[in-house]
Formats: structure tokens, sequence, C-alpha cells
């Protein structure tokens, strides 16, 4: 019994993928105005999908949350201040509305403040990792740093306003050999993705097969 | 063509998406003869990734010190290519460590990836025949859906854990920076992969090695061994081959004044 | 040659820290030059009929979008004084809150003196899930997607949104959010509308391959300093022309901690050659 359930997880999911690609795919191509309501009707599932996934996430945090409170895992009382806040917050931004000054402030005032240190820290991250990176050991890190260095200095306000010339060479820099590389990074990285997809309708993409017991 | 045909053709597919539709034929095409190929038999080597060969060296020394591996598969859901590549490459790892005594911990934004994730730990254990020691909730950590919440999320983890070997396989933006620079205080060895360019330079100055763009769809066809996705790969090639003279064939096309490659791509 | 030990991380930030403080506390007024590409979204925008209409939306985190706040608050400014007509539509929830923050701090409706009235010059419409498919929806028909704005006002009773049914009416895109990519590919890459972004400096060399294929029809801004730059062609001073102080500290300190790391490895190596020798 568990072999068939198994079959039929693994088959179904990719047969379920078969049909929407298809259906996604000839009423992206094709003039076909049967498969372009299919395609709206898609848009419109995973349009439901979209919003009851937000709903999947607050379950989620519930479920885990209150486990561990149950259990006193260590860090409860954290988790049980995240689960307050959300409990009191659901219900202030129905009664006030989401869009009034009210919830504007107190949402700005706390959760985009962390956000924004959180964000902040990065730069500091990132200083701390570019001194230990940037070490010259070859021709290779050689390059790699000079040109890093380069491009910070080149877009230092203090350079380019005196020496106009070397705010058109960052941008040279940035349009031109980074372009490339970036070029090239996309398509490949879409065609990768297209043949991911394909092992995955061929049933080769292990990752994918787990998830369904394959 | 004579302008009935090209009426005809305007008729059936939708104006200015030819060209994309005859080369996604093309690209299934390739990759599904590479795939015949391979199962008549032929093999096809890929150049030795510096990065999957890491792997096994980070689970090695994970085993050494006496302390778990932390995967992360990215702040996408499972939606994304680069998340499912991922998760490939976490099966990998997850059993590679498993075998050995190892234990993987995996951090994620996305629900759906938390039950995929899920779903394969149970998976790996029942593989190598220990399944009572999977426990729900005990290796995937969800910290919150928010790219930060998460990045957070998971340096804490890395603060408490002292994981030796930290991978990071899948969609990241500059939330990368958080969980390896805090990874590299704790003197993990990183590996990194992800096909966007805006978290690949900052994943650049904390990993030890890189997967860059698609070499984590390469990653997830050949970590597993499996000769027939690896074939895949060669189609993927013949694609860029083709791609390539296209695009030298264009410029020197469009240095003689021709715009006919122009034309034919914008079909 | 004596012992530069490595530097701790700590110490680094606690520079950074200091470097990042002296502009906050006493402005340098750094100078900044003016970029071609910020000066053709200003005329581009100055060259836009009056009443039309210029839709603000895409999806994105707010915190990242601070960054793209200089150059949208000041153009929203001037949007309001050429008499141009503004709809949000917001593609990730924090987007919805971003785009009144925008609004708010640009001071336009008449509750602070400018000239725009709700409902009439701009309308907020609500957080749309879907991503890309709320996108497609929107562009092919304005009412088939959204039927309610933000205060639950059913849209036909707005008289901009009579104006306003598909992208047909839109002018001007502008993203100033990450999700910019997909603001391109449906809306001017399928749409033909113009798009604008007021791009975030790490999302800049991402972008900048769309700003190449679509020559005319995609601009954007790079962080910050384009956020100044903007400000300058508006004539306000604001959160752009207080960075750039911060972005000229820190851009020399970071070639001199890489030097000085290099210079500490070099160091280290040849103390660890004398002590192989030895």
């Amino acid at each position: 019994m568990s072999a068939t359930v198994t079959y039929i997880r693994t088959y179904l999911a990719q047969a379920v993928i078969i049909v929407g690609c298809l259906a996604m795919l000839i009423g992206y191509f094709l003039v076909s105005p049967e498969a372009g309501r299919v395609a709206d009707e898609l848009n419109i599932w995973n349009m439901n999908v979209g919003t009851f996934t937000l709903f999947v996430g607050i379950i989620t945090i519930f479920m885990r949350y209150g486990r561990s409170i149950i259990n006193r895992d260590p860090n409860w009382l954290f988790h049980l201040y995240c689960l307050v806040v959300i409990a009191l917050w659901v219900p202030f931004g129905t009664l006030t509305g989401v869009y009034s000054d009210l919830y504007q402030t107190l949402y700005l005032n706390t959760k985009i403040t962390l956000h924004i240190t959180i964000i902040g820290e990065m730069i500091f991250f990132c200083v701390s990792a570019m001194y230990r990176t940037f070490r010259i050991k070859s021709f290779r890190t050689f390059v790699l740093a000079f040109l890093a260095a380069l491009m910070i200095v080149f877009n230092a306000p203090w350079l380019t306003t005196p020496f106009p010339q070397v705010g058109d060479a960052a941008y040279w820099l940035l349009n031109n050999p980074q372009m490339a590389a970036a070029r090239a990074m996309v398509i490949c990285g879409g065609i990768g993705g297209i043949i991911l997809g394909i092992r995955i309708l061929l049933g080769l993409e292990k990752g994918a097969l787990r998830i369904t017991g394959g | 063509m004579t302008s009935i045909e090209l009426t005809v053709v305007e008729q059936i597919i939708r104006a200015g998406r030819t060209f994309q539709l005859t080369f996604m034929v093309i690209m299934g095409i390739l990759a599904f003869l590479a795939y015949r190929l391979a199962k008549r038999g032929r093999e096809w080597k890929i150049k030795p990734l510096e990065a999957i060969e890491m792997l096994t060296e980070g689970v090695g020394r994970a085993a050494e010190m006496g302390r778990p591996i932390l995967y992360l598969p990215g702040i996408s859901g499972l939606s994304s290519a680069q998340t499912m590549a991922g998760l490939t490459v976490f099966g990998e790892v997850c059993q590679k460590a498993a075998e050995i005594g190892v234990t993987t911990h995996l951090v994620t934004s996305g629900t759906d990836v938390v039950a995929a994730c899920e779903a394969i730990v149970r998976q790996v254990y029942t593989t190598i025949g220990k399944p009572e020691l999977y426990q729900p909730g005990k290796y995937v950590k969800w910290y919150g859906a928010d790219q930060f919440v998460y990045a957070i999320g998971a340096a804490g983890h890395i603060l408490l854990d002292k994981p030796a070997f930290v991978v990071q396989c899948g969609y990241f933006l500059s939330d990368v920076i958080v969980a390896g620079e805090t990874a590299s205080r704790v003197g993990a060895m990183q590996v990194g992969g992800t096909a966007d360019q805006s978290g690949l330079p900052l994943m650049g100055i904390c990993c030890d090695s890189l997967l860059i763009g698609e070499e984590i769809y390469a990653a997830s066809a050949s970590i597993t061994g499996d000769k027939l996705a690896t074939a895949t790969l060669a189609g993927e090639d013949w694609v860029k081959a083709i791609l390539l003279l296209l695009m030298i064939v264009g410029v020197l096309a469009w240095a003689a004044g021709s715009k006919d490659i122009w034309s034919l791509m914008g079909m | 040659m004596a012992k530069i030990p490595e530097l701790k991380s700590q110490y680094i930030w606690l520079v950074a820290l200091i470097l990042f403080l002296i502009p906050a506390v006493n402005p340098l007024g750094a100078p900044f030059a003016m970029s071609d590409v910020t000066v053709k979204i200003y005329d581009l925008m100055q060259s836009l009929p009056e009443k039309s209409i210029v839709v603000m939306g895409g999806a994105s985190v707010f915190a990242f979008d601070i960054e793209s706040s200089p150059g949208m608050i000041a153009c929203l400014k001037q949007m309001a004084a050429r008499h141009l007509r503004l709809v949000t539509f917001p593609l990730g929830t924090e987007a919805a809150q971003y785009h009144k923050f925008c609004i708010d701090a640009a001071r336009v409706d008449q509750k602070y003196g400018g000239p725009w009235k709700y409902g009439v010059d701009y309308v907020l419409l609500p957080y749309t899930p879907g991503g890309s498919a709320a996108l497609i929806s929107f562009l092919k028909s304005v009412e088939a997607t959204v039927t309610l704005d933000i205060n639950g006002v059913p849209i036909n009773q707005l008289p901009l949104m009579r104006d306003f049914h598909s992208y047909k009416d839109i002018a001007v895109w502008m993203c100033p959010h990450w999700g910019f990519i997909d603001i391109i590919r449906y809306a001017t890459g399928e749409c033909g509308v113009i798009s604008v972004s007021f791009a975030q400096s790490a999302a800049y060399a991402t972008f900048s391959p769309y700003m190449m294929a679509y020559p005319g029809k995609v601009y954007m801004t790079n962080g910050y300093v384009g956020g100044a730059q903007y400000e300058r062609l508006v004539g306000i001073k604001g959160l752009g022309h207080k960075v750039v102080d911060s972005y000229s500290l820190i851009s020399v300190l970071i070639p001199a901690l890489i030097i000085l790391g290099n210079i500490t490895m070099i160091v280290r190596m040849k103390e660890e050659e004398v002590e192989a020798k030895e």
C-alpha cells in the first residue's frame, strides 16, 4: 500500500507539474484563447495560493513556538514574547487599519527600525570581510583586490567631483566588463534553470524526488 | 518566407515569441537527446568542481571536530530553481554526514522549504537504516519568513551551535554576509553557491569555495553521481555553444550593418 | 620588522562606526558629480503632459528601499509640482507601507500644504498577492485586479481611477524596489511602458544589463548618490545629501583596510620565512 502511495505521490506531482507547465507555456507562446483562459485561471490560483501562504507562516510559527513554550525549550521566553506581540499586533492592525497614521508610526518605529539596523550592520560585516579576504597571494587575487578597491574608490564622491573621468571609468567598468559577466551569468543561470526543470520532469532530480518519497 | 506563411505563423505563435519558443524546443530536444545517449551507455565527464570536493572535505572536518554542519538553502521557496538545486545538494550532504554520525542542521525562511527539508531528512535517515534518529523540528529550523529575520536567526544559530562546516547554496541576496561573516567568526569552513549576481560578491568574500551561477545546477546534477542527470549538463553545454555561435555571428553581422540576426531573435 | 597583529573585526567595526558618526555630528557637505542618466530621468518627468498617470509599484523590502527614498521623495515633489497623477501598486506587503511613507515624507498631500488631493491626484492601492501574476493581471486590466483602494473605497468612485484602465494609460512606471526586473519584463518588455528605478547601489549592477537592453525605455539612478543627484535637480536637500558624506569617508576606509591587510600578510610571510630558515 505504501509503495502505491509513494508511486502515486511521485507521479501525481510530476503530472501536475507537466500540466501546469504546458498550460503556462501554451498560454505564453501560442495564440490560443483556450490556453490563455487556462493560463489566466492558473494565474488566479497562483494568486490564491500566494494569499494562503500568508497564513501558513503564522500557523507554522504558532505551532513551533507553542511547542517550545510548552516544553520549556531554551529561549522559550523569546518565543512567548514573539507570540504575544503577534497576538496583539494583528487585532491592533485590524482595528486601526494597516494604512492608518498610527499603524504606520508604530510600524516604522519598531519593525522597520530593527530591519534597518540589521541592514546597517551589514556594512560593518562587509568591511571586516574585505579586510580579511582581499589578500594578494597570486595574480588572480591581485586582479580581484585591485578591481574591488578601484570600484569603491571610483564611486567615491570626493574623487568623481574633481575628476569626472574617474566616474566615467567606473561606469565603463560597470557597463562593459561587469555587464558582460552579469549577462553571462543570467543567460547561463536561465538555461541551467530550464535544464533543471527538464531534469525534474524526467524524474532525475533527486532533491525533488526525496520530497515525494521517491 | 512569403507573406502568407508569416501570417500563418503569427496566427499560431504570439508576436515576438517565435524565436523564444523555437529555442526552448531546441533546448528540450538537446537535453533529452543527451539523456537518451546516456541511457545507451554514453558517459560524460564534467570538470571537477572544487566546491563539490570541499563538501566531502567539510563533512570530514565536522566529523573530526565533533561539531555539526549547518546548511542554508537561501531565502526563496520551492518555486525557485536555485532552491531546488540547493535541496539536492542538501540531501547529499545530509546523507554523507548522517552515514558518519554527523548532524546536519538547516535554517530556512520558507515554510514550504521546511516541509520539503523535513521530508528529505526523514528520507535520509530511513535510507541509512536509522529512522529512529529522525525527530521533526530537530534538524530543520525556521526563525521567520523575512529575509533578514532568517539571516539573523541563522547567525544566532551559528553562534550557539558553532558548526564546523557551513554550506550556503540557493537563492541569496545581501543577507548572505550576515550568516557568512558570523560563520567566519566561529571558524567554520564555508562553501557557497548562488546564481544571483547580487549575492555572489558577498558570498565570495566570506566563503572558502564558491559555486558560481549555473554551477549550482551542475552541482545538483553531478553530486548524486547519477550519469543520466550529468548527461543533461551535456545538453546544456550544447545549448550554450549554439548561443555562443549565434552571438558571434550576430556581432559580426551587426558590425557589417546587417540586422537580420537581431530581427530573427526578435521574432 | 615589527610584528603587525591581525586586526580584530571589532576594532574595524569601531573605526567604521566613528567614520559614520562624524558626518552625522558635523555634516561635511561632500561634493558629488551629476550623472547623465539622472538628468535624463528628470527631463523625462518634466516632459510628461499634465495629468499623466505615473504608477509607483513593485515588491521588495522596506528597509532596503530606504536607499531609494531620497530619489523617490524628490521625484514625488517634482510630480506634484508638474501636476502629474500617481497610482501606487504594491506587490509586497511592505511596499504598501513604503509608498505611504514616501508620499507622507514628500509632503505633497493637501493636509501638509501640498497640491495633491487623494482620489483626484493620487490613489493608494492595497497589496495584491501573486507577484508576477498580479502584475500581468494589473497591466491587462486594472479593474479586474483591484476593486478597492487601501481605505476600502471602490476604485470606480475615485476620479483618478476612472481614467486608468490598463497599461495603455501609464506614462511611466516607477519602481523604487528590488523587484524592478519583473517590472522591466512585463511592463516594459511586454507592454512598452517606460520604467524608472531609483535603484539601490547593490542592485545597480544587476539591473544595468536591462537598462542597456531597453535604451530609452529603462532608466535608473545609482543608490544614495543617485538620490542626492535627483534631490539637487529638484532643489531640495534630503537624506541623499547626508549619506554622501558617509560614502566619502567609508570609500577611503575600505581601500586603506585592504592595503593594511596585505601589509600584515606580507610581514607575516617574511617572518615565517625567517623562522623557517632558523
